[in-house]
């Protein structure tokens, strides 16, 4: 195990990376304060590595990862980590997959070798994948089918990307997840869980050199594989406003809308993240006061940036009160970005915005898990750790021309995508 | 002050309870402010009153308007949130360690000198009436609302917590007034922090910013005990176009009183409580026909439900309730296995760490305890008290608790699809269906 770097992560914890031979990355961060540890394998796989007919791929094994493996039964994984007082599961997105556990600190040798287990010695048989695909069918119903919010936001994706891999969704298209085939699986998991595709992320109560043996123990003799990604789809510059209707049976109209927005860890991601906060952060923001307190059109409106490798989106919801028209929202909305564009933000909306994100920083890393969740994710993302203090260094940095610059780029007409919802008539009672 | 487990804890003049955990691993204060009140004290016609009090009182004083105080709590770096349960309402927030001195100077106003002004009051029922509508989007909530509402009837536990429409439109300013004139007193109040100040600095907070909470004491609330509908009851809510049902099927449970509390919890954690328990296993595991299976005991003063809850694809509706009555039956006839025991108490005892964590976690703890009349040190000897749960106690409970034929089972979903299976599934006492958007 070798030593690869070593960081200063608050007043008294520092962040130690180290490599093993095999290409697994590890990155070992000490907390104390509770007899807890949280364990996370951050694997530089997601569905941007699928290809059309085979998407949902990524997310499929966020569920099959929990079943058999050469020395465990079915079931057997789960069992003994809930046996244990352990929680355990896995999340997926366009650039990355990751799997935790959190358990009494005592536990670290048992998911360290349950861990090592199922990144080599999955077993995937057919009864397991099929059944795992209707359990995947089921949460794609629940999640995009029976929810407005999530088909909006699927068919959002699909008209603003035309290239790029973030055109589909991460869970898959209803019908890909019916068709994977066992070899689908057998040849994902070959190519894409290996130690040197995997970041380990160790936080919370634990002796550093008894965890780094564990861990070289475990995983030292498993070997690396070679990685060949699908070919990267460069998505073309939008030129013109796109615009999809869909009537749903919903009570209100809805609004939801995306402007192609930059590379997550660029500065001018930074700088969108602070005008963001200028027009949706917070009770006082500049949407939510025209939209929800002070206009009463809408009884919601929320945003978000896309934290993507390559270049994602800047994502508006609005649901509109009874009566209200979307239109209306998309106007007050179209104003409050004319003002940014135009250099008109306040040194309190400055100040605002960048307490508002320093508290959410804060509150990021308050846990042992919400630390692991940092540390992995700017690891995979942006390649380096630091970038989790780098990046609250650049939303400071922000200032006033930075923001009608970057609104000027980012937020035009011809670079968004709108997707409208309509209520279906004689679906709601009046 | 009394220190105990970390936690410090003192009684203002007024009877305002203080607890503290200092913690100074980032420049970060958390806090709760919990009231003894709720959604199920409000009266009959006027539900919604104590969410909509609470709401009130961040509307701003007399020398602030709602949209100072937005502007305050946001340059402050603070988050204000609001969450109104059937017996507490909650204000819990953060804000950055600078700040924190500002942040509770205007708290201490917004409790101490509300404006609750007419037109304030309009917007905020406005805005009430609109979330009402917006919850017909979630199937989830619109089932569980459905469920309760016919597990409980007209006791408060089966109201919704922001109320109708119509309630809403009932509540006056006069009720507003009043309501905060009760049950806003100090000695009705328990506030928590948790961050990295001193007892020197909170003491001279809460002195300066709370000394003028109106001092008294709050009415004595009795709760009626629940009574749960005999026979099977089915609820079938109508919604357009579902590719899924939303199952919500219980009776009901214990009170956090109830001496076989723990017991009943052991009980729910071998059965359905955890990723690998019983019903997951069947449901999820074996069949792959929901991607949650879960059931769960509510926890409250008065006796709260207990449930069980999937989704199942429609056309998977009906076996699905099928097999939740049959597993339901085997376990009120032979309870749960001793392997199956020795692993629920094995997974409460050593998950027991996650629920005391964090400073916050451990306040919040001392907050319930506080809030809901628990002995002193309820949590602290929780896992003792799993330990000495024998399986016979476990399976007593089941029993005792759980009744055999009172079941309510609520299903959102297209009902053309699934109602005649669901009536010939089995006999049922009362059929009832109710549109999504009622």
């Amino acid at each position: 195990m070798r030593h690869v770097a070593r960081m200063r992560f608050s007043d008294v914890a520092e962040l130690n990376r180290y490599a093993l031979g095999n290409g697994l990355d590890v990155l070992l961060l000490k907390d104390d304060r509770a007899p807890i540890i949280s364990y996370q394998t951050w694997f530089k796989v997601g569905s941007r590595d699928e290809r059309p007919g085979k998407t949902g791929l990524a997310h499929l094994f966020e569920h099959l990862m929990f079943n058999q493996t050469k020395n465990l039964p079915a079931g057997r994984f789960d069992r003994l980590l809930e046996a244990a007082g352990g929680e355990t599961n896995a999340a997926t997105w366009v650039d990355w997959t990751y799997y935790y556990e959190n358990l009494p600190a005592s536990k670290l040798n048992l998911v360290i070798g349950l861990e090592a287990e199922r990144m080599a010695n999955l077993v995937l048989k057919e009864p397991q994948v099929r059944s795992e695909k209707e359990v995947v069918a089921n949460e794609r119903r629940y999640r995009v089918e029976d929810d407005v919010q999530g088909q909006a936001s699927e068919v959002l994706y699909a008209t603003a990307f035309r290239k790029h891999p973030y055109r589909w969704p991460t869970i898959g298209w209803m019908r890909d997840i019916e068709g994977f085939t066992l070899r689908d699986c057998r040849d994902f998991y070959k190519r894409y869980y290996a130690p040197n595709n995997a970041t380990i992320v160790l936080v919370g109560d634990f002796e550093p050199d008894a965890a780094l043996r564990l861990i070289e123990g475990a995983y030292g003799g498993l070997r690396s594989s070679r990685i060949q990604r699908p070919k990267r789809s460069v998505e073309p510059a939008q030129r013109r406003e796109r615009v999809v209707s869909l009537t749903l049976p919903t009570a209100t109209e809805k609004l939801q809308l995306g402007y192609r927005g930059p590379a997550f860890g660029t500065y001018d991601h930074a700088v969108l993240a602070v005008a963001d906060e200028i027009l949706f952060g917070g009770r006082s923001s500049r949407l939510h006061r025209a939209l929800i307190s002070e206009g009463e059109l809408a009884s919601e409106a929320d945003s978000s940036l896309s934290p993507f490798r390559d270049p994602g989106l800047y994502e508006i919801w609005i649901s509109m009160r009874e009566g209200k028209r979307a239109a209306s929202a998309q106007l007050v909305l179209d104003a409050g970005i004319r003002r940014l564009q135009r250099g008109q933000v306040t040194s309190s909306e400055m100040e605002k915005a960048k307490n508002r994100l320093e508290l959410a920083f804060l509150q990021s890393i308050e846990t042992v898990t919400g630390k692991a969740e940092s540390i992995g994710f700017y690891t995979t993302v942006l390649g380096d750790p630091r970038h989790i203090f780098l990046r609250m260094e650049q939303l400071r940095k922000v200032d006033r021309a930075d923001l009608k610059e970057v609104a000027a780029r980012y937020l035009q007409p011809s670079q968004r995508t709108i997707v409208r919802i309509y209520p279906k008539l004689g679906t709601a009672h009046d | 002050m009394t220190k105990d487990t970390g936690i410090k804890r003192f009684v203002t003049a007024g009877g305002l309870v203080v607890l503290l955990e200092e913690s100074h691993d980032l420049p970060l204060v958390n806090f709760e402010c919990v009231l003894r009140t709720g959604a199920t004290l409000d009266s009959v016609g006027k539900v919604g009153l104590a969410r909509l009090t609470a709401h009130m009182v961040r509307m701003g004083t007399k020398q602030l308007r709602y949209q100072d105080v937005d502007e305050a709590i946001d340059r402050f770096g603070a988050h204000l949130s609001i969450q109104v349960a059937p017996s507490y309402v909650t204000f819990q927030g953060a804000v950055v360690l600078r700040n924190v001195d500002a942040l509770f100077s205007l708290l201490g106003h917004l409790f101490t000198a509300p404006a609750f002004r007419v037109r304030d009051l309009q917007k905020l029922k406005r805005e009430t009436v609109s979330e009402i509508v917006d919850m017909r989007d979630n199937d989830r909530a619109l089932a569980f609302v459905n469920f309760r509402k016919s597990l409980f009837g007209q006791h408060p536990y089966g109201r919704n917590i922001m109320g109708t429409r119509k309630s809403v439109g009932s509540i006056s300013q006069t009720d507003v007034v009043r309501h905060h004139r009760k049950y806003y007193v100090a000695s009705n109040m328990v506030l928590g922090i948790a961050g990295p100040l001193s007892q020197g600095h909170v003491e001279s907070l809460i002195y300066k910013c709370f000394q003028d909470l109106r001092r008294g004491s709050p009415p004595v609330v009795r709760m009626p005990e629940a009574q749960a509908p005999s026979g099977y009851r089915l609820v079938m809510v109508d919604k357009p176009e579902r590719t899924q049902s939303q199952i919500v099927m219980g009776t009901l449970g214990t009170s956090f009183q109830d001496a076989d509390h723990d017991a009943l919890e052991v009980a729910n954690a071998a059965f359905g409580g955890t990723f690998t328990a019983r019903l997951m296993r069947e449901i999820r595991s074996k069949r792959g026909w929901s991607y949650g299976a879960s059931s769960r005991l509510g926890h409250d003063r008065g006796r709260e439900a207990w449930w069980m809850w999937t989704f199942p694809e429609v056309q998977n509706t009906v076996a699905c309730i099928q097999l939740k009555l049959e597993l339901y039956d085997a376990l009120m006839k032979n309870g749960i296995t001793p392997k199956e025991f020795a692993f629920a108490k094995s997974y409460l005892i050593n998950s027991y760490a996650f629920e005391c964590d964090s400073p916050t976690k451990r306040i919040d703890q001392r907050i319930t305890e506080e809030v809901m009349g628990l002995p002193r040190a309820y949590y602290a000897n929780y896992v003792k008290r799993i330990r000495a749960v024998k399986r016979e106690d476990a399976n007593a409970a089941i029993r005792r608790r759980l009744a055999r034929d009172r079941m309510v089972v609520t299903v959102l979903s297209t009902a053309s699809e699934i109602d005649k299976g669901l009536r010939s599934l089995r006999k049922w006492d009362t059929i009832r269906k109710v549109p999504w958007d009622a």
